[in-house]
Parts: structure tokens; sequence; C-alpha cells
């Protein structure tokens, strides 16, 4: 294969029409979707050709083959290129490139003798149409979210953030099946060495064919040994162009509807775009209750299995007898019964995830219902256990982004094995090495943690909570944006006594 | 795999195939032996009641545990007790080495509550348990603990009881229960002397302690004064032919402090600030001027005061200082040190000048 | 071995780290004992004895502080080296590296027997020694800023604790300090001495100075570090003293680990348990500190790679937690570390200070400016 890449990355042309029809044809395994036809036109041997059902046939007949063979003139490239009523005229003398082309629905014109073949884009895409996003959604805001087609979603971006600074970089990936990515930032804002860092990592890509952009995260991420996902992948346009206003790169890829955005700190991942519609104070707030909510969601069952397991004391009287009887007829251990009613609720997610969304609401309603209270009547568990596990469920369900949500959910199930072999000993070695963990990452060469760590007071109002837009007008410094001073600030008001 | 090796390193102490105390008594048993009636929580399905009451004998405490738990066979688990009691015949000995026990185990609570019995402590734990509906451990905490919220009684939890033990200056009470219509009931408080039982002393005189070491707020008060300098101001006839004028009042605010008048004298003298609020009077009667009311303060002084200087009569009898005088005699003497012994010896020998201001604040919206 | 250390740019810390590096490093182990030590020698006057070793740190930070910038950006190591010569100064150093195994070891295994003692009387010393050995042996892998950023996560992750004294502090009983002023000076001077294992650690600023990014910003986090240390030994001494009796205050081992039995709240009671715990973010950042100076110290003076000196240290700690398990053993080891410690710690600096004044006279008097002082 790589040979013969090589062979063919230089420059065919000129060439025999049946010899280039041979040629294309072995490329294409005699595919019957491979249309070349050899028109006669002032003594000129013109080929065209395409990939049928890639192409609007009607374009192809009425702006292409109809000029083209209706004229007396003779052709040759620069007259094609002028003359055919047609913008997006291009020439092209490798047939690598011909045969990536062609594949993305180009049709392609060679007059025999010429030194180059001509390509009009008239490609046809079936595509769906833009629909309200369904892994992160919005109360309020924007509810629109990306699609498959790039061209679409370079479309809402524009739409999103109108400047020309705006660039958005086109880079091919894969080595057999080649997929256009954008890369895209604000050129008067972004940080150099972070958008060569990243231009550099998709460059660098040597791979075959690219299934997603997730999986594209996956190959240009810092570290692949964590569960942490240390890019930020968005459904959301608003939320692309808030992050890239603010300085970060995004990256779209194409048949994806999923952007990537990068840099990304651990803190970001809880903050919604919602925070920022919501008023400053009820921003922070929801911004709080997420950020209890991980904590409940990682220590809350295992502090329940360590302290039945180990430590009775920390419970006052009251509910120790509470939660005792409940534990009194069930046959297990609670490291094995919180484990296993953990297994459950993962369990009904999954199902609820994979069937379709109607039958998934049902199945996960009465399978939790149903299931919750046979298995209470059964005596598996305790039916303290199962409030403490479903709200740990749900509070894993408030992170905004999905992949960092099921990080969570899984960094449950060590805790509370670590809970229930040693206790709340455990439980703190476990948060030690969580953190010991998180300081080690990073993102695009910045540190996970920041503005945490690497310390930086004046963009905790970004990431911890958030302020009045009026202090608000700093972007965040730990990326080093070129331009910090998002708008200037309102002059201080006049400090004014009450009455006057 | 890993998991069981994981989880032999450390015997796990699942709730419900344990037994946790809940309350244990110690009483004197035969040939210096010790008895130990433990009331423990056993989360087991099939039995009625999660308290269980078991009993053992050894010369040790933790013998006595081992007795006990060699007739359940749950494992007995010390990290929630919650009341310890005392017999009367264990406490007259000395309940020192028993309350080490407690110290010596980082598992020990330090809000757990321990009393001393009228009787055996087996008697107030098991005689007890029949006629309460939960508990009796949690049902004598609870009896304890309420009394300490409404400030009858001075703390008493374990912590405060260890300071007050272990102080030179100071020595502890606790509280007595004993059995009063076949019930568990806390019927006074016992005064300790170098950790032995002492005496005792009422619940009246556990509130006056108490008034002396803290700030008092919203406490009910009810004084008994003579009837005679009020007869002008009592309306209609005598109700009752009770010598007594029974008044209830509610204080507001009660501060108390003292200092050391003559150190060499051993004389302290105790300014008691009462500002009250009036309730109810056993005859109805009215308060119709401010000299009224200004006798009325006076002779409810008189009276607090009198119960004070008795109060402090019976102590010292008993070699006991709940108030911990001793602890301020200390910071005035020189050497600024005291040991446990030479404040025995001069406690008896104290004199406190009690001086008692009472202040009606309000009389309700009866004049 | 050059005097000046070069340090690669990306490796440098902000000078406000120092603050947290020296306050965590400085509080572990030994302030859970603290106040009764303290309290044994200068009685209700532990106070005074505090302020008094606060001063006295401070004067050794101060001296240190000239020392190092006396050089442009040398660590004691070099200092030594250039101060006795090669030979001598490496067994100065080394003489640091063992002081530092020492008090790592002696952090290592008190924090053992507390979690024995209070949580865990079953558990092997092997499976918690293997605990704390993981973590040390992980987070020393992500290097110096990886040390620096848990010391500043976990100094507000432990930050918490203090509230709880709030519940203790309001039952203090002020005639335990009363009369004030009744121990002798000496008695003062001695419960400072004791203060001594508590306070150690601010030694790390002789290594890590180098690694300092803005370096004229460098006094004011370190004076603050000690003196936020200083007050915290100091509010927990005044709180056990306030709190316990004098008797319970002379038996009792781990004092202010007994300060957490009371506070309850109305789901989760007897904080000892869960302060034990939460000290293993306390005494890590500790350990890690100790950790990385035995290793950069190796490498600087042997040219020992860190990884090496990382795996071997870490694997003796854990053969030697194993068969220390003796209560006695392990204050004896504490001892050691104190004097050790004191000496080299409190004494030696001031010492070294006068020395480097003449080198650096002599060094004028050349005409030479062979340092660049």
């Amino acid at each position: 294969m790589r040979k013969n890449q090589a062979k063919s990355s230089n420059n065919i042309f000129p060439i025999k029409v049946d010899k280039l029809k041979k040629q294309m044809e072995s490329r294409f395994e005699n595919n019957p979707d491979l249309v070349f036809t050899i028109y006669e036109h002032q003594k000129k041997k013109i080929a065209v050709f395409y990939i049928g059902y890639l192409v609007e046939p009607e374009m192809v007949h009425n702006y292409l083959l109809k000029p083209l063979l209706t004229s007396d003139k003779t052709w040759a490239n620069p007259d094609i290129l002028n003359d055919i009523p047609l913008s997006t005229g291009k020439t092209k003398e490798k047939l690598q490139d011909i045969l990536q082309n062609i594949l993305i629905g180009e049709v392609f014109i060679y007059v025999e003798g010429e030194p180059a073949a001509v390509s009009f884009i008239l490609s046809k895409k079936e595509k769906r149409n833009l629909t309200q996003a369904e892994t992160e959604s919005l109360v309020q805001g924007p509810k629109v979210a990306f699609t498959e087609s790039i061209a679409i979603n370079m479309n809402i971006v524009r739409w999103n953030i109108h400047s020309t600074d705006l660039v958005l970089e086109k880079i091919m990936i894969g080595e057999r099946a080649p997929r256009e990515v954008r890369l895209i930032y604000l050129k008067s804002i972004a940080n150099e060495t972070d958008v060569n860092t990243m231009r550099q990592r998709l460059k660098d890509l040597e791979i075959d064919q690219l299934e997603d952009s997730s999986v594209l995260m996956q190959y240009i991420e810092d570290s692949s040994q964590t569960i942490f996902p240390q890019f930020y992948s968005s459904e959301l346009p608003d939320r692309f162009a808030y992050t890239v206003t603010r300085g970060r790169i995004g990256v779209l890829v194409e048949n994806s509807p999923t952007a990537i955005l990068a840099p990304s700190t651990f803190f970001s991942f809880f903050e919604s775009t919602e925070d920022l519609y919501m008023r400053w104070n009820a921003g922070t707030f929801l911004r709080y209750l997420r950020f209890i909510a991980i904590i409940i969601s990682v220590l809350l069952t295992p502090l329940y299995v360590a302290a039945t397991t180990f430590h009775y004391e920390i419970i006052p009287t009251q509910e120790l007898i509470t939660i005792g009887e409940s534990r009194a007829i069930v046959p297990f251990p609670p490291i094995f019964e919180a484990l296993l009613l953990e297994f459950i609720i993962e369990l009904l997610r999954e199902a609820g995830a994979r069937l379709p969304t109607k039958i998934g609401q049902t199945i996960g309603i009465v399978g939790g219902i149903v299931i919750g209270t046979a298995a209470v009547q059964a005596g598996i568990t305790s039916n303290f256990l199962i409030i403490l596990v479903a709200l740990s469920a749900l509070a894993s369900f408030t992170t905004p982004n999905y992949m960092m949500g099921t990080a969570i959910r899984i960094i449950r199930f060590p805790m509370i094995i670590l809970a229930g072999t040693l206790g709340m000993i455990g439980m703190m070695f476990g948060v030690c090495f969580l953190i010991i963990h998180l300081l080690k990452l990073s993102s695009l060469g910045r540190p996970y943690l920041s503005p945490v760590y690497p310390f930086r007071w004046e963009d905790l109002n970004k990431t911890l909570y958030r302020l009045p837009n009026s202090r608000q007008n700093k972007r965040f410094a730990s990326y080093r944006p070129k331009d910090l001073i998002r708008y200037s600030k309102r002059k201080a008001s006049k400090r004014k006594d009450i009455d006057e | 795999m890993a998991l069981l090796v994981l989880t032999a390193c450390v015997p796990t102490k699942i709730i419900e195939k344990v037994a946790i105390i809940n309350s244990y008594g110690i009483d004197a048993a035969e040939e210096g032996q010790i008895e130990k009636t433990i009331i423990a929580f056993r989360f087991d399905d099939e039995a009625q009641n999660i308290a269980t009451t078991l009993s053992g004998t050894a010369n040790t405490v933790r013998g006595a545990e081992e007795d006990a738990a060699n007739k359940t066979s749950f494992t007995l688990k010390p990290g929630q007790i919650r009341l310890v009691v005392y017999g009367k015949e264990i406490a007259e000995n000395g309940i020192s080495p028993y309350i080490n026990v407690l110290v010596r185990d980082a598992r020990v609570s330090s809000m757990m509550y321990t009393a001393i019995s009228t009787g055996t402590a087996k008697e107030v734990l098991t005689a007890g348990q029949e006629n309460t509906p939960a508990n009796i451990g949690q049902y004598l905490q609870d009896l304890i603990e309420k009394e300490i919220k409404q400030n009858t009684i001075p703390d008493v939890s374990f912590f405060h009881f260890t300071h007050a033990l272990e102080d030179t200056g100071q020595d502890p009470i606790l509280p007595l229960l004993g059995i009063r219509d076949n019930k568990a009931a806390l019927i006074g408080m016992a005064v300790m002397d170098n950790g032995k039982y002492a005496g005792e002393i009422s619940l009246k005189d556990a509130f006056l302690v108490n008034l002396f070491q803290k700030n008092i707020r919203d406490k009910p008060l009810e004084v008994s004064i003579s009837k005679e300098p009020f007869s002008d101001y009592i309306e209609g006839q005598l109700q009752t032919d009770d010598e007594q004028l029974h008044i209830s009042t509610l204080i507001t605010d009660g501060r108390t402090r003292t200092k050391m008048t003559d150190v060499g004298g051993l004389e302290f003298q105790t300014e008691v600030n009462l500002k009250v609020n009036l309730y109810e009077t056993s005859e109805p009667m009215r308060i119709r001027d401010e000299k009224a009311a200004r006798l009325l303060e006076k002779e409810m002084e008189k009276k607090i005061t009198k119960q004070y200087e008795q109060l402090l009569a019976s102590l010292k009898e008993t070699g006991s200082d709940p108030f911990g005088l001793g602890n301020i005699y200390r910071i005035k003497k020189e050497s600024g040190k005291l040991t446990e012994q030479e404040w025995d010896e001069k406690f008896p020998e104290v004199t406190v000048d009690f001086k008692v201001n009472v202040q009606l604040v309000n009389y309700g919206s009866v004049r | 071995m050059d005097i000046n250390v070069k340090v690669k740019p990306y490796l440098k810390i902000q000078a406000f780290y120092l603050f947290f590096i020296i306050s965590s490093i400085q509080l572990g182990v030994g302030i859970m004992g603290l106040p009764r030590l303290v309290f044994l020698e200068a009685y209700q006057d532990a106070w005074i004895s505090i302020l008094i070793a606060l001063l006295g740190i401070l004067l050794v930070v101060f001296v240190m502080l000239r020392i190092l910038t006396s050089y442009d950006n040398a660590d004691i190591l070099g200092i030594q080296i250039d101060l006795f010569g090669k030979w001598l100064g490496k067994i100065m150093g080394t003489v640091y590296i063992v002081y530092f195994a020492v008090t790592l070891f002696s952090v290592f295994i008190t924090y053992i027997e507390v979690v024995k003692i209070f949580i865990f009387p079953e558990l092997s010393n092997f499976v918690m020694g293997l605990l704390l050995v993981s973590l040390i042996v992980y987070c020393l892998l992500g290097g110096l800023k990886a040390i620096v950023g848990t010391c500043f996560i976990f100094f507000f992750l432990a930050l918490w604790v203090l509230f709880l004294l709030i519940h203790p502090a309001v039952l203090l009983d002020f005639t335990h300090f009363q009369p004030v002023f009744q121990a002798s000076f000496p008695e003062l001077l001695s419960g400072a001495r004791v203060t001594a294992y508590t306070f150690l650690g601010f030694e790390i600023l002789f290594l890590i100075y180098p690694f300092i990014q803005n370096k004229k910003k460098v006094k004011k986090p370190v004076y603050f570090g000690v003196t936020f240390t200083a007050l915290i030994v100091l509010i927990t001494t005044v709180i056990s003293i306030g709190f316990f009796s004098t008797d319970q205050l002379k038996n009792r081992e781990w004092v202010v680990l007994n300060l957490f039995k009371i506070q309850s709240l109305p789901f989760i009671e007897r904080f000892d348990y869960i302060v034990v715990a939460e000290w293993m973010m306390v005494v890590l950042p500790n350990m890690f500190l100790l950790m990385w100076a035995i290793t950069y110290s190796m490498k600087r003076l042997y040219r020992v790679p860190q990884k090496i000196t990382l795996y071997a240290t870490a694997g003796l700690l854990l053969i030697a937690c194993i068969f220390t398990s003796d209560h006695f053993l392990i204050q004896k080891i504490i001892n050691t570390s104190a004097q050790y410690g004191f000496w080299l710690v409190f004494v030696y600096p001031l010492l070294l200070l006068p020395m480097v004044w003449i080198k650096k006279r002599r060094g004028k008097q050349k005409g030479a400016g062979r340092h660049s002082s």
C-alpha cells in the first residue's frame, strides 16, 4: 500500500484517456459505481468521471455536461475553469488527489493531452436535520446540537462566532480512508503554543482511518492510562463558541456530531453553559451543587460500607439501630451488597441507554422500582443502602459531561472495595490517590487541576464560582491567552452614600 | 482473589455480626470479683428486641466481658457504649480502676455517661428493662441527657467527668440512678471524693452546683419562701394553711462569680446574680409597687443563700468539692500547685460567703 | 559537583508555595502529642514556650535565608562543599540525608502506630506501610511539581479539621492557665526544646531554594509558614491545656486526637476516627517532601538516579516498618530524630553563617569574584 501510494503521488498526466480509464477502473476494482464516460468533442477526447451516487446528477447534467458538449470550443483546462458556470473548479495532477476527491463527490473532467484534470465539487450528501442536543441538554439557552456534517457544523460555528479572526484549519487524518478534521481557534486570542501542540498532534497521527471525534480524542490525549477525559467533548455549538472565544481550541471531525475542546481543566467538566445563562448567584449555586454531587457520588456508598463493616462507632445510636435493623436480614457483607446494588444500577443505566428512548425510560423506571422493592423484600439488600445508591447514581448524572460522569461512576467501584477492605483508611487512600493522580494529569500540556494548582486567584471566578459579569472581564489566565481582557470593565461607579 | 487477600488484612466488624454494647453495669460479686451486666444490640432478624442482656463475672472488667461473651455467639464490641452504671458497693470502694479501662481504649466514646445506682447496677438495668418500652440503656441515657439540656444538672458527659476526676481542685458528681415505681429513674446526684462515692445530693442541689459552674438561661426555678412578710399583698382568703409561699420563676439569666477573699483563711466570696421572670405564686398576690417586688426579691435571695449554705455544709461533711473551689484556691496559691490530698484536708475548713442577687424582671401580665 | 544548581525553568515553582511547603512539612505527626510534652516541661505556661520556640525558629530561618542569599542559586549541599571542600562537604551532605531518612521513618512509623491505636488494632504494619509507600512512590514519580501540588491541595483539604476544635474551645477552663508565669525560664526553654520535633522540617528550604522562581519574594511565605505552624501548635496546645485537666494531660499519649471525640453531628459522630484517617492528608506531604529530599540529595551528591533511590528507600521503609511495632522503640526513633534534628536544623545554620561570611570576605580580598555572591 505504502509503495503504491508513493507511485500514485506522482503526476500521471498527460495520459491517454483509455489508459486513464483502465487505471481508474483497476483502482476501483471494476466497481460499477464509477461512472467513466468518454466524449468526443471537437476532435478531442474528453473524459468525465465521478461516483454516481455521490454527486447531484441534475447539476452534472445542467451545469457541466451541457455547457461542455454544446459549445463549439476546443476545450483546454483554462477554458474549462473559465467557461463552465461553476465556481469550484480546480486542477488536480496526482492520482492520489483524484482518488481522494472523487470519494467525496467531485466530478473530474480530463481533456486528453492536458497536463492536469479539472475537478468540480458537485457532491450530494445525505444528512439529517438539525436536532436538539440529547446527551447534554440545557433548560435555558440554545438547544441545537452539532450534526454529522462538518459543513453544517462549520456553518453553525461561523454563525456563532462572526469573526474574521476565526481560523478553521483543514487537516486530513487517515492513511487509507482520510477524513477531514478542522482545527478551529481565534487567531488573536488563542495561545500559540497550544495551537501548535494541537496541530502537531493531529498531523503526527498515522492511522488508517478515524472512526469518530471521541476516538480522535483518545489518540491525541496527554495520558491514555487514566480514566479521566482530558479534552472536553461537546455536541453543543454554544459551548463550542463559548470555549473558543475564550481562547481555547476546538476540533471538528467530519461525520462526528461531537466537537473536541482543548485544553480543559478538571473543573471545566463540571461547568455547564447554563451557569452562564443563569444569574451569577444561581450559577454559582448550581456549580457547587455539582461539586457536592461528585463528592456524594464517589464517597457516599463507600462511607456506608466502611461504617457498617468497620466503624460502627461513627454512627449515632439512633441511626445505628435503623441501619442495623435494615441490615439484619441481609445475608451478604456490606461490600458485596453495595457492589451488587451499584452493579444493578449500572445495568439499568446501560440497558436504558441501549434501548430506544421510549422503552429505555420505561425500563429504567419499572426496572428501578421493581428490582429495588423486590430486592429489599427478598432480603438481598437493605433499604437504607438503596437510598444511598440511588442518591449517588443521581448525583453522578449531574455532571454535564457524559464521559466525566461515566468516569466518576466507575471510580466508585474501587472506592467501595477499598472501603470494604480497609475502612476509612482505605477510603482516604483512595481519595489521596485520586488527587495525586489528577495532579499529575495534563491537558494539552496544561495542568489538569489549574487554576487550583498551579494556583491562580484570578481564574477561580471562572471555575469554582461565578461573579457578576462586571467582575469577570478577563479570560482564563492559566492558559495564557494572547489577549487577557475580554472587555474593559465598566468604570467603577462613583461611590455614593446612602441618600445622594 | 485480590479481594480475598485484602479482606484478610483487617478483621471486619460488620454491624449485624457483632453485638454492640450499649450500656453496662458493674457490681461487686463474691470473693472480690466483679459482675458485669451488659446490654448489647444484636441485629438479628429472628430476635424480637434488638437489645439483649448478658452478664459475666471475673476479676477484671474485660474478663467479665469475656465471660459474658461466652454466653452468646456474637462478639461484644465496645465502640458504642453510652452508659456505664456502677453499683453503690463498687462505687464506695472507688471506681477509678474501672474508669481507666474506658479511658485506655481509644474506641470508647467520650460522649457517654457514667452513673451510680442506689442498689446494684444489675437491678437498675434489668428491672428497668421490663418496664421500659425502649431499651433501658437508651432510656436512661436520654433521661440524663434531657436533664443536662434543661440545665437541671451539670454536664456529666464522660469527658467532663474524667476532667473533674483527674483535676485536683474539683471533684466530679455523677447521676444517681434508682428504681422508683418499678421504673429506673434519676433520683439525685452522687458526689464523689477521690473516685469514691461520698454521698448524695438532691436534684435541686445539683442545679445549684450547675448554677455555680456556668451561666444559666431559660431554666424554671421553684422557690419556697416564708409567707409571713407578704400578708399585705396576698389577695383574699388564704388558699392553704401552708406556712410557705411557693413561687415559680423562670431564670432568664443566671451568673455566678467566685473569688477568693482570703487565701490563708480559705475564704471565698460567691456572687450569684439571677434575673428571673415571675410565673406563678401558690397564693394569688399582687405586686403592687416596687416595694413588694423588692421584698419578694429579698426573700428569694435569703432562701437561695440558705440553700447554698446548707449544700456547702453537707458537701464539707462528704469531703467532696464539685464546685471547683480548689481550682480557685490553686490559682491564688503561691506555688500554683495543689495536690489532691492537700485539698482534701483543706476543703472542710473552707468558708464561702454567698451573695445572692435576685432581680425580678418580668411579672407576667398581672400587676 | 556544581555549587550552584541549574534548574530548568519549567521545574521552577512560585515563591508563595513555600508557605504551604513549609507548613505542611512542619505539621505532621509531632503535633498530635505535642501539648502533653510541652506541658510536662512548662506546665500551664506551655504557650510561652511555644512563642519562644517561634522566636528561635524565626531567627534560624533568617539565618538560613542569609546563607542562601549569599549564593546565586545554591542549596545546602553545594554550600557545604564550597565551605568545607569536597570530602567534608559530602560527609555533611550525607549527614543531612541520614537525618531526612530517620525523620521520614519516624513520621511513617508514628502514623502507622496512631492508626493502629485509634482505628485498627489488628492492622498489620505491612499493609498500612504498603498503602503509604505506594502513595509516596506514585507521587514522587510526578516530581517536585506534583509534590508541591499535593502540599497545596492537601493543606486546604485538611483545614476543616480546625473547625472541629471550636467545640472543645468553647469548653475551655481558663483556671488551667492560672497562675501564669509560674514556670522558670529554664523550664520554659526546655519546653521550647521539646517542640523541636514538631517544628522540624523548614530545613527543606535549604534544598528547595534553587527551585524557586521569584527569589525576591521568598521571605514572606517562609516567615508566614513557620508562624502559621506555630499558631496551629499554639491553638492546639492552649485548647488541650484548657480542655484536659492536669492529670489527663500527663497521662494521654495523643492528646490532640482526644479532642476530636466530643463533636457530633446528627448523622455522624466520633470525629477522632475521621480525623485520624484525614490525618493521612497531613502526613503524606510531609513524607513526600522528605522522600524527595533524600532522592534529590543522593542525586546531587552521588549522582544516583532519583528513581533508584526512590525504589530502594521505599523498599527499606517497608521492610523496616514490619519490624517496628513496639511503642517504646518508636518513641526512641522519634527522640533520635528530634535530637538529631535539633542540632542539625536549629544550631548548625547558626554556625554556618559566620563561615559563609568569612569565606565571602576572603574571596573579596583575593579580588577574584569566584563566587558570584
